[in-house]
């Protein structure tokens, strides 16, 4: 499968979409051209249409449901894990790197079996799991590659892998725009990666994409920059960054702003069901 | 922990099998003891029910 389709970035000729264009000139124009083909490509490379919100947690649990074995990677609170065993799943395994996070998992979900485990070296044996999901958490990993390989080892042949996680564009300049403000709200982050690369490491660990979407997640703003207490001078830096957005983000990532400055904005999340080599 | 997890879970670091060092359990599940790499000798703890296989340079 070829995953070389990032999205053009020269003077390719488009549809006039009714908006303004002519006075801002070819630069303007050129950003517009990549937001757009971005959109375009990313329609054109994933299969199904667009998830709507929590729609996402169901995909996941119905991918999984002839598992008689799954793991859920880096759970957190266990949401997943416990859609896993409520679609049918006999025995799931929830895995995060904290004690804590396992405890509650574990705790709230019953029948859910905890284990306290890194994601890059995953302690189950071969083809342990015939599904494995990861759900909006592997931005936090360092090393992704090393992760969807030991997903495709501990799968069996033929096993799903459900993964979910926020992504950037193609473009390097947005992919560079969300993940600096990412970084400002919450110095943990790692990166974001864009969908052509999570493929490109699935090919590689030999897991081939079955069906695949993005979707926009809205972010308010207030209430995202309040859950990692941002303090003041990094506050100032993203509402510069926002208000500095070039017209590619803006549009890109639906920035909405009022007197007051940021009010709203998405991120683009991607939506990925594959299947390990048989 | 319950033992049928003894079926699956291996050395984070090796991938080799493990033994179970049972120090407290009760009619369902170990609930403190230790994992032991039968090829490098790590040892992993289960504390509260929980086995804990991070690698050693990623525990406390």
């Amino acid at each position: 499968m070829s995953d070389d389709r990032s999205p053009p970035t020269d003077d390719r000729p488009h549809a006039d979409d009714g908006r303004s264009r002519g006075s801002a000139g070819d630069d303007r124009s050129r950003k517009r051209t990549t937001a757009e083909s971005f959109g375009r490509a990313a329609e054109a490379y994933f299969e199904s249409s667009v998830h709507r919100e929590g729609d996402d947690l169901d995909r996941i649990g119905s991918w999984c449901a002839d598992a008689n074995r799954a793991l859920d990677v880096a759970t957190g609170a266990g949401h997943t894990a416990g859609a896993i065993a409520a679609a049918g799943v006999p025995t799931v395994v929830a895995a995060d790197i904290s004690p804590e996070m396992i405890d509650t998992a574990a705790t709230a979900y019953d029948g859910v079996l905890g284990v306290v485990a890194d994601a890059e070296r995953l302690p189950f044996a071969d083809d342990s799991f015939d599904a494995v999901a990861c759900r909006i958490a592997a931005h936090h990993f360092p090393d992704p590659e090393a992760f969807v390989a030991e997903v495709a080892r501990v799968l069996s042949p033929g096993g799903v892998f459900a993964f979910e996680d926020n992504v950037v564009p193609e473009d390097e300049r947005l992919a560079t725009f969300l993940n600096g403000i990412e970084r400002l709200r919450d110095p943990t982050h790692v990166r974001h990666r864009s969908v052509s690369r999570w493929r490109g490491w699935f090919a590689d660990a030999g897991l081939s994409v079955r069906e695949s979407s993005v979707a926009n997640l809205p972010i308010e703003y207030e209430p995202w920059v309040e859950r990692t207490s941002v303090p003041p001078d990094r506050r100032r830096e993203l509402e510069a960054r926002f208000a500095g957005a070039p017209d590619a983000a803006v549009d890109l990532f639906e920035i909405e702003t009022d007197a007051d400055g940021v009010r709203s904005f998405s991120i683009p999340k991607a939506l990925i069901e594959a299947t390990a080599e048989e | 922990m319950k033992e049928s997890l003894m079926d699956i879970i291996c050395c984070p670091m090796d991938k080799h099998d493990l033994e179970l060092e049972v120090d407290d359990r009760n009619d369902e599940e170990v609930l403190a003891g230790t994992l032991v790499c039968t090829e490098c000798g790590e040892r992993y703890p289960i504390e509260d029910g929980i086995p804990n296989l991070l690698p050693p340079d990623m525990r406390d």
